[in-house]
This record gives C-alpha cells, sequence and structure tokens, in this order.
C-alpha cells in the first residue's frame, strides 16, 4: 500500500465514522419522546439535508439507514393498530363468555331450586298416599317407601349444582385472571412512545382479582369422594 | 336437638336439611354465611354443620370465631364442604372442628359423622 493509499483509506475511515454518528444521533433524537410531533416525511428530510454534501457512497448508506427507519416506524404503527384490535376482540370475547358462565350457574341454581320444589311436592304426595285409607294393602308400604327412598336419593343428587357452580365460579376466576394479563400485556406492546405519543405511560395499572373468588373452590369434583373422605376420616380419626 | 346449617348455596342448605330431617333431626336453623351464623348462634344450637367457602365470612373463619366465643368453645361442628386437601383438613381440624365431611355427600356418611361427634361428646 502506498503512502498516498493509506491516507486515502484514514480519511474515508474518519469520514465514515463521522457519517454513522451523526446519523446515529439524528435516528436516536427521533426515536425519543422527546422528538413530539412532526410529519414522518419532515424527518426523512432533514435527516438527508443534514447528511447532504458527504462522499456518494455514505449518501446511499444514508438512504439505506433512513428508510430501514421509516420501515420500522410503519411495522411500530401496524403493531399499535394490531394491538388494539387484539385488546378489544379479546376482551369482547371474554367478556361474554364470563357473562355466560355466569348465566350457566345462575340457571343451574334455579333449576336445581325448581327440582328440589318437585320433588318435595312428589314426597307429600307419597305420604298423603300413606294417609289414605287404601294403605298397606299388598305390598303398597314397601313400594312407597321405596319411592321415598328414591325421591331422597334424587335430592341428594341435586348437590351437582353446588359443586357445577363452584366450578364454573373458578372457571371464571380463570378468565378475569387471563383478562387482566392481556390489559398487562397490550400495555408491554404499547409502543406510543416510540412515535412521540406517550399518553399510557403514566396510566395506572389495574387493580388484579382474586384468580378465584371466596366461594369457589378450585378442586371442587364430582369424582372420587369416597377417596377424599377417606383422607379426612384418617385425619379426624 | 336444634342443629345450625351454614352454606351460602340455598341448594346445599336445602339438602342437608332434607338429610337431618330424613336421619331424625328435625329442628333446623339455616345461615348463608359465617358473619349470619354467628348472630344466628345461641346456647339453644346443639350442633353446626357449616360450609367452608362463603362470602362475608367463610366457614373456617366462622369456627373460629364460634370457639372464641364462651358459649361456641363445646358445641359439636362438622364442616361440609368441596375442599378435601390434605392441609386444609389439617387446618379445620386445628380450627376446632370435629369432624369433616366431604361434598357430594350421603345422609349416611352425615348420620355416621353425627353419630361419631356425638359418641365422642357422651364418652
Amino acid at each position: 500500500m502506498t503512502p498516498a493509499e493509506a491516507v486515502r483509506r484514514r480519511e474515508l475511515l474518519r469520514d465514515s465514522q463521522a457519517t454513522l454518528r451523526q446519523v446515529e444521533s439524528v435516528l436516536s433524537g427521533l426515536g425519543s419522546p422527546s422528538a413530539a410531533g412532526g410529519d414522518r416525511q419532515q424527518r426523512v428530510e432533514r435527516v438527508v439535508s443534514t447528511l447532504e454534501g458527504r462522499r456518494a457512497g455514505l449518501r446511499d448508506l444514508v438512504w439505506v439507514l433512513v428508510n430501514t427507519y421509516v420501515e420500522i416506524t410503519s411495522v411500530v404503527e401496524a403493531l399499535r393498530r394490531s394491538r388494539g384490535l387484539m385488546e378489544q376482540a379479546a376482551m369482547e370475547r371474554l367478556q361474554s363468555t364470563h357473562e355466560k358462565l355466569a348465566e350457566v350457574s345462575s340457571a343451574t341454581e334455579m333449576a336445581a331450586t325448581g327440582m328440589l320444589d318437585g320433588l318435595d311436592r312428589a314426597l307429600a304426595l307419597v305420604d298423603r298416599l300413606g294417609g289414605s285409607a287404601a294403605a298397606d294393602t299388598d305390598g303398597e308400604g314397601d313400594v312407597r317407601e321405596q319411592l321415598r327412598d328414591e325421591l331422597h336419593a334424587m335430592m341428594n343428587l341435586l348437590q351437582f349444582q353446588d359443586l357445577t357452580s363452584q366450578q364454573l365460579g373458578y372457571a371464571n376466576g380463570v378468565l378475569l385472571d387471563i383478562e387482566q394479563r392481556m390489559v398487562e400485556l397490550s400495555r408491554v406492546f404499547d409502543l406510543r412512545w416510540l412515535t412521540g405519543d406517550d399518553g399510557a405511560a403514566g396510566e395506572p395499572q389495574p387493580e388484579r382479582e382474586p384468580s378465584c373468588p371466596v366461594t369457589c373452590d378450585p378442586h371442587a369434583s364430582h369424582f372420587n369422594a369416597e377417596s377424599r373422605q377417606a383422607l379426612a376420616d384418617e385425619i379426624f380419626r | 336437638m336444634k342443629i345450625l346449617v351454614v352454606d351460602d348455596s340455598a341448594t346445599m342448605r336445602r339438602i342437608v336439611v332434607n338429610s337431618l330431617n330424613r336421619i331424625g333431626f328435625l329442628e333446623c336453623l339455616e345461615a348463608g354465611d359465617g358473619t349470619s351464623a354467628l348472630e344466628s348462634f345461641d346456647a339453644s344450637v346443639d350442633f353446626v354443620i357449616t360450609d367452608w367457602n362463603m362470602p362475608n365470612m367463610s366457614g373456617l373463619d366462622f369456627v373460629r370465631a364460634l370457639r372464641s366465643r364462651e358459649d361456641g368453645k363445646r358445641v359439636p361442628i362438622i364442616m361440609v364442604t368441596t375442599r378435601s386437601v390434605r392441609e386444609d383438613i389439617v387446618q379445620a381440624a386445628q380450627a376446632g372442628v370435629n369432624n369433616y365431611i366431604v361434598k357430594p355427600f350421603t345422609p349416611q356418611v352425615l348420620k355416621e359423622k353425627i353419630d361419631v361427634v356425638l359418641g365422642a361428646g357422651a364418652a
């Protein structure tokens, strides 16, 4: 390498470093919250005019960088719009599911109450049959007693309503929890600060609901009642 | 014998009361949570059957509050609940529950536990 070539290379290197520093400074100025306002095109033109007069090769680099910046801001803007749509759609569906579960819980309670009323009336009818003059002929007494047992057994089966209600309560609690997490997640994707609109930055965190209300048991189950009872018996022995 | 039945589910209260009537306990008093149960409780109550998961005051807190009262120290208490994790059952025992029934229960199990608790009290 000749001394002239070495000098030329050093100049080129210094020039490149200076240009890159300038580009970095302009880009960070554009990206910071303090750079709020201003049309994107204007910002691009400002960058270009600042860097004009540089060597042709470096001007190309500037254009590449500026175009990249423009692309990035477009992606950020698209992300911001998607976030809004996602948040709205997900919240609406979660809210609707939450309401449906509450409705199912309420409907099973009403149905169980209706069935209990019906079973009470049926038991009263069985009692009336027992009190009639035709009682206790041809084993009717036994049949009435069996019928009474069946009606009581059916009544006992209605415990399913309480258990189901607790399971639904738990599912509802989980939905609320997911809703809260989605709100928090959407805050993470809230990139308004990049485009200078930092309205969301100071919003207070929403309060998180308990994952399961006090009236529900996440472990409520219709199954294996005997083995679970055996554990209780062992402890209370 | 007067039995206080505490459960936030009206359906469950009816089922428990029905089961009690069926096994011979005809005098029952009902409450929808721990707070109203504490208000309803007096010296005339001979036995308490309570749920755990209830609004306002849970069954566990109700048992603790009852045990801290002079007139509630000795009353037999059975907890009837869906909670069946060992830690929960131990916690109930430590709070002063005399026996424990896991939902769904049968009237036979209810009778058996009442007999056990009354038998232990008589012994």
